[in-house]
C-alpha cells in the first residue's frame, strides 16, 4: 500500500519554457535508465528476495523512485506547459506534440517508448542486486549528461543535481545489500545455487564436506 | 503556533522528510545502528510537529489528514507539479 503526499521530494519551480531541454529530460521518465524502469525494477524484485534487509531496501528505494518519477514529470511539464506553437515548431518538439500535445508520456529522449525490457527481475538475489547497482550507475551517467545541457538553467539544474546524488546513495545501499546476501552464502562458491529458488546448496565435492562423493 | 509562512513550512517539511528518507535507507542495511536510530527519532519528531502545524494552518498533505471541513482543500489546492503550488 502507498500513501500519496501532496508535495515533491525536492522542490521544482521552473519559470521559463524550454522544449529542447524537456525532450532530453523525458528520458529519465520513460527512457532506458529512467525512473519508471527504476521503480518497477525494485518493486518487482521484492517478491523473490528472501533476505529481510534487502526486502526493506527494495521497498524503500522503489518507493523513493516513484517520487523521482514525479519530480522528472514535473520538470518536463513546467518546461513545456506554456509553449507557443512557434516554439514547438522551432525546437523540434513538434514530433512529440503530434502524439501527446504537452501531456507526459514515458519515452526515451530519442522517442523510443518505455518497455519492460528496460529492466530485469531475474529471481536470483545476486543477479538482481548486480542489475540494481548497474542501473544506479547508468542513471547517474544519464543525469551527468543532462547536467551538461542545463548549466545555465538553475531552476532545472538543482533538482537534476539532487536526483543524481540519490543514484550514488542508492548504489551504496545496493552494494551493502549484496554484501548481506553474500554473507549468507558459501564463500567458496557464491553461485553454487540460487538462494531464492533452490532448497539447499548441492555438494561441492570438498574434502571436508563429509558426503564421500 | 508555527511562525513560518506556508512556503517556508512546506520547505521545512521537505527537508526533515528527506532526512528521514535517507536515514531510513541506511537503517534498512544497518538496523541496529544507534546513532542513525537516534537521528531518525529526532527528525521524526520534527516532522510530526510540522505536519500537524501544516494541517491546522493550510490543510491536508495526505488523504488520512482529510476531514469533513477540508476535503475541498485536498481537491482544490494546487498539486505539486503546478506552478501555482508552493512545492
Amino acid at each position: 500500500m502507498w500513501i500519496y503526499e501532496k508535495r515533491l521530494q525536492f522542490p521544482v519551480n521552473i519559470k521559463e519554457t524550454n522544449a529542447q531541454l524537456a525532450q532530453a529530460i523525458i528520458s529519465q521518465y520513460g527512457g532506458p535508465d529512467g525512473e519508471m524502469g527504476a521503480s518497477m525494477r525494485y518493486l518487482s524484485q521484492r517478491y523473490a528476495m528472501k533476505d529481510k534487509h534487502v526486502q526493506a531496501i527494495l521497498t524503500d528505494i522503489g518507493t523513493e523512485e516513484l517520487g523521482h518519477l514525479e519530480i522528472v514529470a514535473t520538470i518536463v511539464h513546467q518546461l513545456t506547459r506554456d509553449l507557443s506553437m512557434e516554439e514547438i515548431k522551432a525546437s523540434g518538439f513538434d514530433k512529440y506534440y503530434i502524439d501527446h500535445t504537452v501531456g507526459i508520456w514515458p519515452q526515451a529522449a530519442g522517442g523510443i517508448p518505455f518497455n519492460a525490457c528496460e529492466f530485469q527481475s531475474k529471481g536470483d538475489p545476486i543477479t538482481d542486486l548486480f542489475e540494481d547497482m548497474a542501473a544506479e550507475q547508468k542513471a547517474r551517467t544519464t543525469y551527468d549528461n543532462i547536467l551538461r545541457l542545463c548549466r545555465d538553467y538553475p531552476d532545472v539544474y538543482e533538482p537534476i543535481k539532487f536526483l543524481r546524488a540519490r543514484e550514488v546513495v542508492h548504489f551504496q545501499r545496493f552494494g551493502e545489500s549484496l554484501d548481506i546476501i553474500n554473507e549468507t552464502l558459501n564463500s567458496k562458491n557464491f553461485y553454487a545455487f540460487n538462494s531464492a529458488f533452490d532448497k539447499s546448496a548441492p555438494c561441492l565435492g570438498n574434502d571436508d564436506c563429509g558426503c564421500k562423493k | 503556533m508555527n511562525k513560518m509562512n506556508k512556503k517556508q513550512l512546506l520547505a521545512f517539511i521537505d527537508e526533515v522528510s528527506f532526512a528521514l528518507d535517507d536515514i531510513a535507507l541506511f537503517l534498512d542495511t544497518h538496523p541496529t545502528n544507534q546513532q542513525a536510530l537516534a537521528s531518525y527519532e529526532n527528525y521524526k519528531g520534527m516532522r510530526q510537529q510540522a505536519i500537524k502545524d501544516f494541517n491546522q494552518l493550510y490543510g491536508p498533505l495526505n488523504k488520512y489528514q482529510v476531514n469533513d471541513s477540508n476535503y475541498f482543500d485536498w481537491v482544490n489546492k494546487p498539486w505539486p507539479w503546478e506552478k501555482e503550488s508552493d512545492c
